[in-house]
């Protein structure tokens, strides 16, 4: 961090989305389901992104090491809820992660809007 | 926030789920096209009847030990001699078929000095007590007793073990502790009509028992409505259209209701992002994560999802796998059955406490019965009738497994996905009738058409606490 206040240019991640392979650029200031609406992306939601549905949730193929920790709140929803995946990983809210490095998440429904 | 629509009026936004049946790719029967509500009423329902020790107590006495109500499946007792111990409440019942291919249902109790006469579930050739070996025979008619002549002032006839009435529908046993009660095809009506399905040709091949903290009707309301899949079952949204679901209860017919929900169809709460190849894929990782039963289950054979070419939609191609999966497994031939019987969820309602699913997957059958008198606890039952394997005879019914307090849902394999939402419904249980204690409000308010099962329950209990 700059110490004259200049903002530091941040690292973006590069997210990709199987099973479709949608891909899209996020920074660690803002989750990977907001990310994802900031690229033109469309990604499952019903309460928008405030972490209280579940419907966003996706598992991680790879990456998990590059994300943040799980809130309570996240937890809470996480506990309830399944992802309906083939594939084996760590289950995140998309609306509640944010990411410091590339990551690979499964989660059907996410596609980019034409 | 107010409207000017009728109560009785309201009705989901959008294709309903009957103009869905209109559209399927057959004919759909006329107990499936029937589609009636005049639920009117709006009022609350009053939290006593979940709380109060004083209701539970009365409620036995006016509703339990007078109303008809499912005790067995007949094939469960096939042989003369075969015998179920039904209990409700105080009272215990004998359920036992008789050499006559009868089944009568007797009070269990010695009529010398009342001993319960059967403690469990078995084949007798005769009713003798353990006490002293009073013997009856399998029609209630005393056969001995030692030292009858220590007995002069009991005749034969007083001697007669005394009996509920017992009625049959379907392959169900139904008792009414009231011996002068009216017949069991009186108490049901047009459910004759409106369940089709021949559920008398199944047998039961699992059956799973567990005590849960909450009051019955609290619990089995829980599985009466659809709208608590948005926030308890979220993952089936993509293929379950909950809140279009079609509620038929009506005044004319107290004692039974139901509910057809489509599935196959993504509910309105997440259409706009979920096209026709995610509501297949979501419906097949439900069953392959759940370790899907091939018995039950329509699965994803060989790991391959079906493809919804361009044009055609997830529905038929779901109902289509249903049937060839069904009729490979069963033997049966399906094709010309509709899609709503294979797929979609037609889930009855028999009034008090019997939820039998419809259609031709195998039948998810519910049973809710108050543990004792404690309004606080309750017996939850889930019984699944399935068509014997390939040109085999009905194997021997499943006996009940208890579940232990600590134990969960989906660690009974038998179940395959069921058992996960199961859990997540009892998930919600614990904490409803917690709730029901800390509210200040006296009592439930219910969703005018999606919840209106409950409320035509709840009207035809008030009818019972009256009279």
């Amino acid at each position: 961090m700059g110490m004259d206040g200049c903002s530091v240019q941040r690292a973006e991640a590069t997210v990709t989305v199987e099973p479709k392979g949608v891909t899209f650029g996020a920074t660690a200031d803002q989750s990977i389901f907001a990310a994802a609406e900031a690229s033109g992306i469309r990604w499952p939601t019903i309460c928008g992104g405030t972490g209280s549905c579940g419907i966003c949730i996706m598992t991680v193929l790879s990456g998990a090491e590059n994300l943040n920790e799980v809130s309570s709140w996240e937890s809470e929803i996480l506990d309830k809820s399944t992802t309906n995946a083939p594939a084996q990983g760590q289950p995140r809210l998309a609306c509640q992660t944010r990411s410091w490095g590339d990551v690979r998440v499964f989660k059907r429904g996410v596609r980019r809007l034409s | 926030m107010s409207t000017d629509v009728e109560p009785g009026a309201i009705r989901p936004p959008g294709d309903s789920t009957h103009e869905y049946l209109l559209r399927d790719s057959r004919p759909v029967p006329e107990a499936l096209l029937y589609n009636a509500n005049d639920q009117t009423d709006s009022a609350d329902i009053p939290i006593e009847r979940y709380t109060s020790a004083e209701f539970a107590r009365l409620e036995m006495e006016k509703l339990w030990y007078r109303v008809w109500q499912m005790a067995c499946f007949e094939h469960e007792i096939p042989e003369a001699g075969d015998h179920l111990v039904y209990d409700i409440g105080d009272r215990s019942y004998i359920i036992m078929r008789t050499r006559d291919g009868g089944i009568r249902a007797f009070v269990n109790a010695c009529l010398h000095r009342a001993r319960v006469l059967r403690d469990y579930d078995g084949n007798v050739p005769e009713l003798r007590c353990s006490f002293h070996g009073w013997t009856w025979n399998l029609d209630g008619s005393i056969k001995d007793l030692p030292c009858r002549w220590d007995f002069p002032h009991l005749t034969d006839d007083q001697l007669r073990l005394p009996e509920a009435a017992v009625g049959t529908w379907r392959g169900l046993v139904f008792i009414n502790p009231d011996p002068n009660a009216g017949p069991l095809a009186d108490f049901l009506k047009d459910l004759d009509s409106k369940w089709i399905w021949p559920i008398e040709r199944r047998y039961k091949n699992v059956h799973v028992k567990k005590v849960l903290p909450l009051n019955w009707k609290a619990a089995q309301e829980a599985f009466m409505e659809s709208y608590h899949a948005i926030a308890t079952h979220p993952q089936i949204l993509t293929w379950t259209r909950d809140a279009t679901a079609q509620v038929d209860a009506t005044e004319g017919q107290p004692n039974w209701n139901r509910m057809i929900v489509l599935v196959g169809v993504p509910s309105p709460h997440v259409e706009d992002f979920t096209d026709e190849q995610d509501v297949v894929e979501d419906f097949f990782a439900a069953r392959s994560f759940y370790s899907a039963n091939p018995q039950r289950d329509v699965v994803a054979e060989n790991g391959e999802i079906l493809t919804v070419p361009e044009g055609r939609t997830a529905r038929e191609m779901l109902a289509e796998e249903t049937r060839t999966q069904l009729s490979r497994v069963t033997g049966q031939d399906f094709s010309e059955y509709s899609d709503c019987e294979l797929l979609d969820t037609v889930q009855y309602t028999v009034f008090p406490n019997f939820h039998p699913w419809g259609g031709f997957k195998t039948n998810i059958c519910y049973r809710w019965r108050p543990n004792g008198f404690d309004p606080d606890s309750c017996i939850f039952e889930t019984m699944l009738l399935a068509d014997p394997p390939v040109g085999e005879e009905n194997p021997k019914p499943a006996e009940p497994y208890v579940l232990r307090e600590d134990e969960r849902f989906c660690e009974v394999d038998a179940l395959g996905m069921l058992g996960p939402i199961f859990d997540q419904d009892i998930e919600n249980m614990q904490s409803v009738q917690r709730g029901m204690k800390a509210t200040r409000k006296s009592g439930i308010s219910l969703a005018q058409y999606q919840e209106s099962r409950i409320r035509h329950m709840h009207q035809e209990l008030g009818k019972w606490m009256e009279k």
